[in-house]
């Protein structure tokens, strides 16, 4: 080791060997705004240039070296982690380049304790480093770093003394290991720079090393980094000026060049190697981590523990005994669990479960995992796998080495309670959500790079507003004209240039929506833990790919507002049954068999039932007609654009119904599509197709699950994979046509497609939430408005669909009504005053709570003394009582809206005797409601009316001026047949024009009666845009369609009716 | 007319065409330009509008001496608040000025036809109450309006319903959007229905406000109007009692009328920036002599005095001078500046500064004396620029940018340079050699290259510039450059 100034290496010496040069400072754009590319493009082009490595080290995060690694091993060059730290001054601030230090640590304890570091940084928000003793923290923990200073020359002569005073600090700890870093700035300080750097390096006794501080990985993006510049000092190009860098010469260079560059000091540039020794010897393949250990004082194993938990679930879930194939699938599980140690990872999974039930938090495990018996046994699923025998296959793929996958839904109320235990059980250093990475999509795109090119706000909306009609690709000059704007003006120009350039840059980090990482070591010696935007929650600086790729586990803790609805529901229904002494019932006690249900399902009666109630699904229920579980399996799966895009539905329906015959080339094609009759549904039977028959190798094949996402994206990838998979196909002695066929198929699954293990477990919620609306309506409607928002359906057609079935539904009352919605002995629906909008939960519960230890209170008087006397916390506001008048909930008081009202108004801030306050005078001169205005105000507060259905008072005019009919009269009326015209009015409920539908609307109108489901063709469409995206109520004439005993309507005329209603409710 | 809102463009404003087709205030401008394809819409600028409702207040001054614009109109607009258009208007106090204009059909009559002739559209109505005026200017059946009902004590309500008033909306009591919507909600809409209530009940339900706005109404509560002055005039005269021929007597009359314009605009803390003194002779009363005087910042009335002097001093052809008039064309808002212990506020440098640029501005003109002023600019040609002394700064330089931060640059600064042919080894390399014209300079030490790039936010594709500081045999130092992309070579400075 020599010093940068007095080792002698001829840089003509260097020429005749081959150059070696390794960049060592490499900013990428997980540094947030401080990159113009990605790591894979950065790693890509150092290969590219022949470096043999490349040091990536960006600011205060390890975020973007799972991508670096991964593309590091795929071009076959070395990655070296490191980071930037700063060494003082306000760093957080946008200071252009703050004094920092590049760290790379050497070893895996080094790696451990920069990660705990950047931790600490984040984790107590230091904003300031005001003194070195904070970076000393981290070289007392660990001496396996290489420290290189960046040098940076200011007028104050600020970085010399910052030298002075580091250096001895350092150096005391990492000894040789401490370089000073020279790069070119190209201004008109660099004679005077390398002179001073030689001096301080002589002056110190510090080697030199050569980097090139990249930011971007060719020329061209730096105007991407200007861009990002800009947003981050939030200013615009125009007002920028010296706080971007003068040229764009950040990029990374070829070693000759950088040989050239530094021709004063090549032994500077040869040097990288030397660290590049020093440095390689860590990858994060040395990463390892455990889940926790579940430690009872039994003293027993983890896998003992497991096999105990599981036979004790058993006999709780097997009453009569456990079957034999359980046994025996048990055995092979458990066997397989062992092998792949994965025992730990079941009972963390058991341990929330356990939790939640403690809790009575209704959960539901999903994935491939999940479905097994194990699972089915601990309680982490409620499917019983004896009803999906094939799912046993996919349980953990040993093969393929990819970890278990158990989602766990819980009530969409209560999930944070979950969370919570989990921080609190495993402590919080132990547990962290995984991150999100938010990245550029057009619309942010455009927002950020026009407040960047200096357009107003305005015109940055009518940009956004208008490219909704344009796909990313084909922004031309006249569609921007046809929105009014300047093609040619500049500021719009390189505004759609930049968007371009920038979407799918990282913008922000964010917060999974619930993927947990669970470690039994402190999880910030792994990867550093920030502090997420919520309170109390923290997340890990990667994301689920970036864990998947180094293979650690996660749960994913999700939320399910069906959950929250099955859990209020079990609770309304097993009261009642245990008044009658029945038993209660449970979501795995649920039969599977019960005729009544699949008859309703049939008819597609599904309004509130879970994944089963959209226009889609509603749509297939008819042809399906599911009958047994599997089938609601199918069905689940089957409304999705993949088997959509894949042409899989039709087949499956032909087959099905026996006009297709089911057939198969071989055995091994039965083996893998038997059970969906030859048709490839699931996205496991996809995979299972590309191993089998085209010979994909367990890695092939989890690229390929991988690459489906991005298909849509990348047409070569598809290229590569059809070819592949084609060539496979043939090679095993399938014809061209099964093979394009099949390809055709597993393309299809680049849209969205389900796995079988999840479509499993959302059937049975689909036959729960069915099961409860056939048999406890009220129940489930109560259950269903209490868990709101939730589902397809506002509470107006949850409430009319419960009021078709026979449901008496009573509206909101100050003395009858709870703050939620509750069964009323006589069984019908009391309506809660959590419908009413801008009611405040504690305002409502408090009067509940008044009424309840009243009593009956007659006048708004009694109670706004009762609440004075009782509220000493939550006084009880005039606001809550006005919008409780204008829900119309003072009815058992013998008080209209308007009555109501002046009374409020009339109400003192202290009680005082009633006499005083009754002023019949003036509110008998209030003018009165028309049924009509009461109907509407009913709507505007309450999102419903239980005294009339708007329809019902234009029915006479309906009917005379457009011979319309209700909707119950026209399903039940047998004389009208397939293809009758007819006319139907109502209110438009729902509105969709899936991308799969080829322009078809599907509209659903309801009227007093029922609801109609109306196909209205591109052609009509068009020529009704108007009325059918606007008018809140139609009048459709159309022909009848009957598929079994579901019609609905195809419309050849449209017209809206919205100003008739009006003109009646106001 | 709209204004911005949240990233959204809203309508303000809209003419009775555009009430017509569903256009109405609140609505977003685009849904707007849907309803009605041809709308022509404008930025609404509530200074303009208050300006001009400002200078009808004032015309409505030659009507009666009491003229205020609406307080709801002026409390919304001194809260930088839209407010309803339904608020913007003025009251006129017509008591005692009957006679003056020969009967209220006549004077309303000479008002439309004022306004129509410059094309702008009225309402107009007369009462016995402020409030009924206002409410019978906005929703009378007519757009002038005379209630010649009697205007004694008795109440609304007493009234038929066939009273005009009775059906108007009770937005006609001026009320606030939150109590008329308050009111509303319990069914009542027109001033007939609020007047049935009991007064008692009213007003404990919505307080002393609306009962004030009735009482206002009937004309049993007193009200006010906020009285609308005019500005104040910025035009002094001195009328000589015998003519004058000396310039000495003439700058010293003018003097105080300088002094006097100051102080007007020192009230509202300006300062004259230009003025023009026009000098009549007698006994024609024609202007014999003019000038426009331009000031830099404050001038004292003595340095005034001066400058006039100096004007008049030779001028022969002022003779029989019988009146000045002074006028303001210009002022400037003053910075406030500490005053020290002695109540003085300039400095004596500045004061010799300002004498002499005030000298020179009205010897050769305003722009005659520019200042230099450093920008936040990489292009070296950029980072330097002259501005008019008095001007505002268009671009506002970086924190912490001085010009002592440039030590690099020349001090002569050649844009865009003379050309130059040079011998230089490898592309970024500095030139052993260089050709100006005919003369050859050899290079024997040279620093560089400085790399700066032309911003690429411009439609030309940006210029790649290679700057080199190079010394030449002579001991010369100079600032080339070397535009890659053109490939040309230029000096651009010396440093002397």
């Amino acid at each position: 080791m020599g010093l940068g100034g007095c080792e002698i290496m001829h840089y003509s010496n260097i020429q005749r060997s081959k150059l070696l040069y390794s960049e060592l400072q490499v900013t990428t754009n997980y540094s947030f705004l401080r990159s113009g590319s990605h790591p894979e493009e950065l790693v890509a082009r150092a290969a590219a240039l022949g470096y043999s490595a490349i040091g990536i080290t960006d600011w205060m995060t390890l975020g973007g070296i799972v991508r670096a690694h991964t593309a590091a091993k795929q071009h076959g060059i070395k990655l070296l982690i490191g980071c930037a730290l700063p060494l003082c001054g306000d760093f957080l601030e946008n200071q252009r380049t703050p004094f920092h230090a590049l760290v790379y640590p050497t070893t895996k304890s080094g790696y451990e304790e920069l990660s705990v570091f950047i931790s600490r940084i984040h984790t107590e928000r230091l904003t300031e480093l005001s003194s070195s003793l904070f970076f000393q923290n981290l070289l007392q923990s660990s001496k396996d770093f290489v420290v290189i200073i960046p040098v940076m020359i200011d007028r104050k002569n600020r970085f010399s003394n910052m030298l002075s005073a580091f250096v001895p600090i350092i150096r005391e700890y990492i000894k040789d290991n401490l370089y000073i870093g020279i790069s070119r700035t190209f201004s008109a300080d660099d004679a005077d720079l390398l002179a001073i750097t030689r001096q301080l390096s002589v002056e110190h006794n510090l080697p030199l090393v050569v980097t090139n501080d990249v930011r971007y990985h060719t020329p061209e993006r730096r105007i991407v980094l200007d861009a990002l510049t800009c947003v981050r000092m939030k200013i615009t190009i125009q007002d920028v000026g010296t706080r971007i860098l003068p040229h764009g010469e950040h990029y990374l260079k070829s070693p000759h060049e950088m040989y050239r560059l530094f021709r004063e000091i090549p032994e500077a540039v040869a040097r990288t190697e030397e660290i590049v020794e020093k440095v390689s010897s860590f990858s994060l393949d040395q990463l390892w981590y455990e889940y926790p250990e579940i430690t009872d004082d039994s003293g027993s194993s983890q896998l003992e523990e497991l096999v105990s938990r599981v036979f004790i679930g058993a006999a709780e879930r097997f009453l009569e005994g456990i079957p034999p194939s359980v046994e025996r699938a048990l055995e092979e599980e458990i066997h397989l669990i062992q092998e792949l140690r994965y025992e730990k990872y079941f009972l963390t999974c058991h341990e929330i479960v356990l939790f939640a039930r403690s809790r009575d938090i209704l959960c539901q495990g999903r994935g491939a995992a999940a479905n097994s018996v194990v699972c089915y046994c601990l309680g982490i699923t409620a499917v019983n796998p004896l009803t999906i025998d094939l799912l046993f296959a996919r349980f953990v793929s040993k093969e393929r080495q990819e970890p278990p996958d158990i989602d766990i839904d819980f009530e969409h109320e209560r999930r944070e309670e979950v969370i919570q235990f989990i921080y609190e059980r495993f402590g919080r250093e132990h547990a962290a959500l995984t991150a999100e990475i938010i990245t550029y999509r057009f619309k942010s795109a455009l927002t950020d790079m026009g407040k960047v090119c200096g357009l107003d706000s305005a015109t940055i909306t009518q940009i956004a507003e208008s490219s909704r009609r344009w796909s990313s690709g084909d922004i031309t000059a006249e569609s921007l004209s046809q929105t009014g704007l300047d093609p040619h003006n500049l500021a719009i120009k390189k505004t759609l240039q930049l968007t371009t350039l920038i979407c799918g840059f990282p913008r922000h980090r964010s917060q999974h929506v619930g993927g947990f990482i669970i470690s039994k070591y402190p999880l910030n010696r792994i990867v550093p833990i920030i502090p997420a935007t919520m309170a109390a929650r923290a997340i890990i600086e990667w994301d689920k790919d970036d864990i998947e790729e180094l293979g650690i586990l996660k749960i994913d803790i999700l939320a399910l507002g069906m959950l929250s609805c099955l859990r209020r529901s079990f609770s309304l229904i097993n009261a009642e049954r245990e008044k009658r002494g029945e038993k209660p019932v449970a979501l795995y006690t649920i039969p599977t068999d019960d005729t009544q249900t699949y008859d309703m399902i049939g008819k597609a009666d599904t309004i509130g039932v879970f994944q089963i109630e959209s226009r889609a699904q509603m749509s297939m229920l008819p042809r399906l007609r599911p009958r047994c579980y599997y089938d609601l399996v199918i069905e689940v799966a089957i409304v999705r654009p993949g088997p959509i895009h894949g042409d899989m539905v039709h087949p499956y329906l032909r087959r099905r119904f026996g006009k297709e015959r089911v057939t198969f080339p071989d055995e091994n094609v039965k083996a893998i599509l038997g059970k969906t009759l030859g048709v490839p549904l699931f996205q496991e039977q996809a995979m299972r197709l590309a191993i089998c028959l085209a010979g994909f190798s367990p890695g092939e094949a989890e690229q390929l699950r991988r690459a489906m996402a991005a298909w849509k994206r990348h047409e070569d990838v598809i290229q590569k994979f059809k070819a592949r998979i084609i060539e496979g196909m043939l090679a095993h002695g399938y014809s061209r046509q099964f093979a394009e066929t099949c390809m055709h198929q597993i393309r299809g699954f680049s849209e969205y497609g389900f796995p079988e293990s999840h479509a499993a477990s959302f059937a049975l919620l689909v036959l729960a939430s069915a099961w409860i609306k056939k048999h406890y309506p009220a129940e489930f409607c109560a259950s269903l408005l209490n868990s709101q928002p939730m589902g397809f359906y506002a509470p107006a057609q949850i409430i009319q669909d419960a009021k078709n079935h026979g449901v008496v539904v009573e509206s909101v009352d100050i003395n009858k009504s709870d703050w939620e919605t509750t069964i009323e002995d006589s069984g019908s629906v009391r309506i809660g005053m959590h419908l009413i909008k801008g009611i405040e939960q504690r305002q409502g519960e408090l009067i509940a709570l008044i009424v309840k230890t009243r009593g009956f209170l007659p006048t708004i008087q009694d109670l706004w003394n009762a609440a004075y006397e009782t509220a000493s916390f939550i006084p009880l506001r005039r606001e809550t009582l006005v919008k409780l008048a204008q829900a119309d909930a003072f009815q058992s008081m013998g008080l209209s809206r308007r009555e109501a009202l002046w009374e409020i108004r009339g109400l003192t801030a202290h009680p005082i005797p009633l006499k005083e306050l009754d002023d019949p005078i003036g509110r008998s001169r209030l003018p009165l409601l028309s049924f009509g205005q009461q109907v509407s105000l009913d709507y505007e507060s309450v999102g419903f009316s239980a005294k009339a259905h708007p329809i019902s008072l234009i029915r006479p005019i309906l009917n005379k001026d457009f011979n319309a009919r209700s909707w119950q009269s026209i399903a039940q009326d047998s004389s009208l047949r397939h293809g009758a015209t007819f006319t139907v009015a109502g209110l438009v409920i729902s509105r969709q024009r899936p991308d799969t539908a080829k322009g078809i609307v599907f509209l659903s109108l309801e009227d007093e009666t029922g609801i109609t489901n109306i196909i209205v063709s591109r052609e009509l469409f068009e020529q009704n845009a108007r009325a059918v995206i606007h008018e809140p109520a139609l009048v459709v004439r159309g022909a009848l369609r009957r598929i079994g005993p579901v019609v609905y309507c195809v419309a050849a005329s449209v017209r809206g009716i919205g100003e008739l209603l009006d003109e009646v409710m106001s | 007319m709209y204004t911005e809102r949240r990233n959204q463009r809203e309508v303000v404003r809209a003419s009775e065409h555009a009430l017509q087709l569903g256009i109405y205030p609140h609505m977003s401008l685009s849904v707007a330009h849907t309803l009605c394809p041809e709308m022509i819409s404008y930025r609404y600028d509530p200074e303009a509008e208050f300006s001009l409702l400002q200078k009808i207040a004032l015309w409505c001054l030659t009507i009666s001496p009491t003229v205020g614009i609406d307080s709801e109109y002026l409390t919304h607009y001194l809260k930088r608040e839209i407010c309803s258009p339904l608020f913007s208007g003025i009251t006129i106090d017509l008591s005692g000025t009957e006679r003056l204009h020969k009967g209220e059909e006549r004077l309303i009559s000479s008002i439309e036809k004022v306004f129509a002739k410059r094309g702008l559209a009225i309402r107009i109505a007369i009462s016995s109450t402020i409030g009924k005026a206002w409410a019978h200017a906005r929703f009378a059946p007519r757009v002038a309006f005379i209630d010649t009902s009697d205007s004694s004590s008795d109440t609304l309500s007493e009234r038929s319903p066939q009273s005009t008033l009775y059906h108007y909306p009770i937005a006609a009591l001026r009320l606030s959007e939150q109590l008329e919507s308050q009111i509303a909600e319990l069914g009542i809409k027109t001033i007939g229905q609020i007047f049935a209530l009991p007064r008692k009940s009213l007003l404990k339900r919505f307080g002393d406000t609306l009962i004030e706005r009735i009482e206002q109404f009937e004309g049993t509560r007193m009200e006010f109007i906020q009285q609308v002055s005019p500005a104040p005039s910025l035009v002094r005269i001195h009328n000589f009692e015998v003519p004058s021929n000396s310039s000495y007597e003439i700058a010293a009359r003018a003097e105080p009328l300088y002094g006097s314009l100051t102080n007007t605009l020192a009230l509202e803390n300006k300062a004259p920036r230009s003025i023009t003194v026009l000098l009549f002779s007698y006994p024609s009363q024609k202007i014999i002599w003019q000038r426009e005087l331009f000031f830099f910042r404050r001038t004292t009335t003595k340095e005034f005095y001066d400058l006039l002097l100096s004007y008049l001093e030779n001028n022969r052809t002022i003779r029989d001078v019988c009146k000045i008039q002074m006028a303001v064309l210009e002022a400037e808002q003053l910075l406030n500046e500490q005053p020290r212990f002695d109540g003085s506020v300039s400095r004596d440098s500045d004061r010799a500064l300002r004498g002499f640029i005030g000298a020179i501005s009205n010897r050769m003109g305003r722009s005659a004396i520019q200042q230099a002023r450093v920008y936040d600019s990489h292009l070296p040609e950029e980072s330097i620029g002259f501005e008019p002394i008095d001007s505002k700064l268009i671009r506002s330089p970086s924190p912490n940018y001085t010009i002592e931060d440039q030590p690099t640059r020349p001090s002569l600064f050649f844009h865009p340079g003379e050309p130059i042919r040079v011998l230089a080894l490898l592309p970024d390399h500095p030139p052993k050699r260089m050709y100006l014209g005919q003369q050859m300079i050899t290079i024997i030490v040279s620093f560089g290259p400085e790399k700066i790039e032309e911003p690429w936010f411009s439609e030309k594709q940006p210029s790649l510039r290679d700057y080199f500081r190079v010394c030449d045999s002579h001991g010369r130092w100079l600032w080339i450059c070397h535009h890659r992309r053109e490939k040309r070579w230029m000096l651009c400075g010396v440093w002397v």
